[in-house]
């Protein structure tokens, strides 16, 4: 499959009065022509900072690039100039953020909006960028769309400014589209609209997706492949089915755990001990040691490389060295474990039983 | 909208009644009378002249036949020159002001908005700096200073401009340079601050992400979402502009309304006292309207809270 984006050695640091920040902390993973990529963590983990660095949104004054590249369409995007980059932004690259309540200018008709990357970047006379923009809010089923072309956003409900958020997005056709957490402001059954829409514009335009969430049942439902950030690192990366029933990471298990299940019964909803690390000192090995009882001597002295388990997944972990001890995972993984082929709690059928 | 304006209307109006009661009978609480500095009038001479001009009568008649009058849209005729019609003497003198007043009001203002904005953009920098200390000046310093040394710069040494003469258009460039000086610290400062705000809110992320480039990002969208508290403060600076300033007047030997304004109060001259008043109240109330609409204009969430009224 051909790659369309590809995130390299990415080092990212903010400068605030504290100190330094180091949010990023070298971010390796490539993104394929067509598929959805979702990336989850806690708040503070780096995902929304590493999409933001791929649109190159962060303010200037305060982010130092320290090392790495974003490849795209062949070109770093981090060494190209600005007005290079406003050519990409929102023609090749468009993204959808968290709060549709405050992300359309309240002053601004929404047709306007939307006709303005179709005549910046498309360069369409007005009439056909018009006649573009219903078609998008048809596209993303906005009820009588010709009618909100001359209306304002605080006349939409919030799942209706997304929708029109999403067609800002989809406007240029872009090669890639970073979702940024697009449902956590909305109420869920307008979640579950939303997450239905994105699939359904998926299949018909073919764009890849990066797709922030804190919500594994989203990512269930939209990714192809997920990547775990954890401490300003990819701890994680492999398909839905990989990350769901053959998780490595400790901090994996973690998540999995606290997702409430209807299977396993238990009254009281696991939460991972501890706060997340601070990245003004970074701990120098493993971060989610501090937080994990799985954690090894190893792990508060070294940081633990990349282990591949198979094709398509990775997990930094020292727990996957061969030298390794063997451990037990906690019971809901185990369970979760025993329907993965190729995990080693995996219980076949045996045919016969009722 | 057409129902709400009427009814701001009638708002208009009842203000205008409670001011020009409270006007009258404070301006009769005055010591004095019209008359007081001729003294070379005999006490039955006096007598006949207030009996002439009402000023006998019980301060309740003076007040209904004065509101009676105003009604009619009679001011009186004035005590301080021969039988000047108030009406006519206001609107003469208040040309002048006016004329000022608008000059300053809108070069004022462009100037003061693209300092802000410039500072804004530019958070931090020396133009920051620059635009920030313009601003403070223009606050802290008031506008007579300024036109006293505009005057000595440009008129008594470089003699550009006459010096205390009102000689047409030319004799008001001196003066409404002085008078822009705070339109232009205010609007300054508020669009600054607004404006920083404004940067940093997800619209703007929005429209950067859409590839907008920084010219677009401040026209376009920062713009127009950061004027609306810079309109609330300009409206009574606008009243204030356009009814003159006595000081500034003064110092340029202008005719206009602010002179006449006090000259009026320090003679007891009762009528162009409460004329003026009225006249100045007017136009309070009136830009105050013209800024209620403007919100609409700028604010499209404002516009349609206004019309469901």
């Amino acid at each position: 499959m051909e790659k369309i984006l590809e995130v390299k050695d990415l080092e990212l640091s903010f400068d605030t009065f504290a100190g330094e920040v180091k949010a990023i902390r070298g971010v390796n993973f490539d993104v394929l022509k067509g598929e959805t990529l979702a990336i989850v963590g806690e708040s503070g983990s780096g995902k929304s900072v590493t999409t933001k660095s791929i649109m190159r949104l962060l303010p200037d004054s305060s982010t130092r690039y320290k090392n790495g590249a974003i490849n795209f369409d062949g070109k770093n995007l981090l060494s190209i100039s600005e007005k290079e980059m406003q050519k990409i932004r929102g023609k090749d690259i468009s993204m959808i953020f968290q709060d549709p309540m405050t992300s359309l200018n309240p002053t601004m008709t929404i047709g306007k909006q939307i006709m303005e990357p179709l005549l910046k970047h498309r360069g369409l006379s007005k009439k056909e960028a018009r006649t573009n923009a219903i078609e998008l809010l048809t596209l993303v089923g906005m009820p009588e769309p010709e009618a909100r072309m001359k209306e304002y956003p605080h006349q939409q409900s919030g799942g209706q400014r997304q929708r029109i958020v999403i067609a800002i997005a989809l406007a240029c056709n872009p090669k890639l589209l970073i979702a940024d957490e697009p449902t956590t402001a909305l109420d869920v059954t307008i979640q579950a609209q939303i997450l239905e829409l994105m699939k359904d514009l998926q299949k018909k335009i073919s764009t890849s997706i990066i797709f922030i969430t804190h919500d594994l049942g989203v990512v269930a439902n939209v990714a192809d492949r997920v990547a775990v950030m954890y401490g300003g690192q990819i701890v994680e990366v492999g398909t839905v089915d990989e990350i769901f029933y053959n998780p490595q990471h400790p901090y994996t298990w973690g998540l999995l755990s606290s997702m409430p299940s209807l299977d396993l019964g238990e009254d009281k909803l696991y939460a991972i001990p501890g706060t997340p690390p601070d990245l003004l000192n970074p701990p120098i090995g493993d971060a989610f040691a501090l937080r994990s009882e799985y954690a090894l001597a190893i792990d508060l002295e070294e940081r633990p490389p990349l282990f591949q388990v198979s094709d398509t997944h990775y997990a930094a972990t020292w727990l996957l060295h061969p030298e390794a001890p063997v451990v037990t995972p906690p019971p809901a993984i185990v369970e979760r474990m025993k329907k993965f082929p190729g995990s080693r709690y995996y219980e076949e059928k045996h045919g016969g039983e009722s | 909208m057409a129902k709400y304006i009427v009814k701001r209307i009638a708002y208009m109006f009842m203000s205008l009644f409670i001011i020009a009661t409270a006007t009258f009978f404070l301006m009769k609480m005055l010591p004095g009378s019209p008359l007081q500095s001729a003294a070379k009038l005999s006490p039955e001479q006096r007598a006949v002249v207030y009996e002439k001009y009402g000023l006998n009568d019980p301060l309740p008649t003076q007040y209904v036949k004065y509101m009676g009058n105003l009604l009619q849209g009679d001011f009186g005729t004035s005590f301080q020159f021969k039988n000047a019609d108030v009406m006519t003497l206001i609107l003469k003198k208040l040309e002048y002001s006016m004329i000022l007043g608008t000059q300053a009001l809108i070069v004022g203002t462009i100037i003061g908005i693209v300092l802000g904005m410039i500072a804004a953009l530019k958070q931090n920098t020396i133009w920051d700096y620059g635009s920030t200390i313009i601003a403070i000046l223009g606050i802290s310093i008031p506008s007579f200073v300024f036109a006293v040394l505009l005057q000595y710069v440009f008129a008594v040494n470089l003699e550009w401009f006459d010096v205390g003469l009102w000689k047409g258009w030319k004799s008001s460039v001196l003066p409404s340079i002085a008078l822009a000086i705070g339109p232009v610290a205010i609007a300054a400062r508020f669009i600054r601050t607004e404006m920083i705000e404004v940067l940093s809110s997800d619209y703007i992320l929005l429209a950067k992400a859409k590839g907008a480039n920084g010219f677009e990002i401040a026209f376009k969208h920062a713009l127009r979402n950061a004027l609306i508290p810079l309109i609330t403060v300009l409206g009574p600076v606008a009243a204030g502009l356009l009814t003159g300033s006595l000081v500034v007047e003064q110092i340029f030997a202008i005719p206009g309304i602010g002179e006449q304004f006090v000259k009026s109060i320090s003679s007891n001259d009762f009528s162009v006292i409460m004329g003026t008043t009225i006249f100045f109240s007017v136009f309070l109330i009136v830009i105050i309207l013209i800024v209620d609409i403007l919100y609409g204009v700028i604010d499209p969430r404002i516009r349609l809270s206004g019309g469901d009224k």
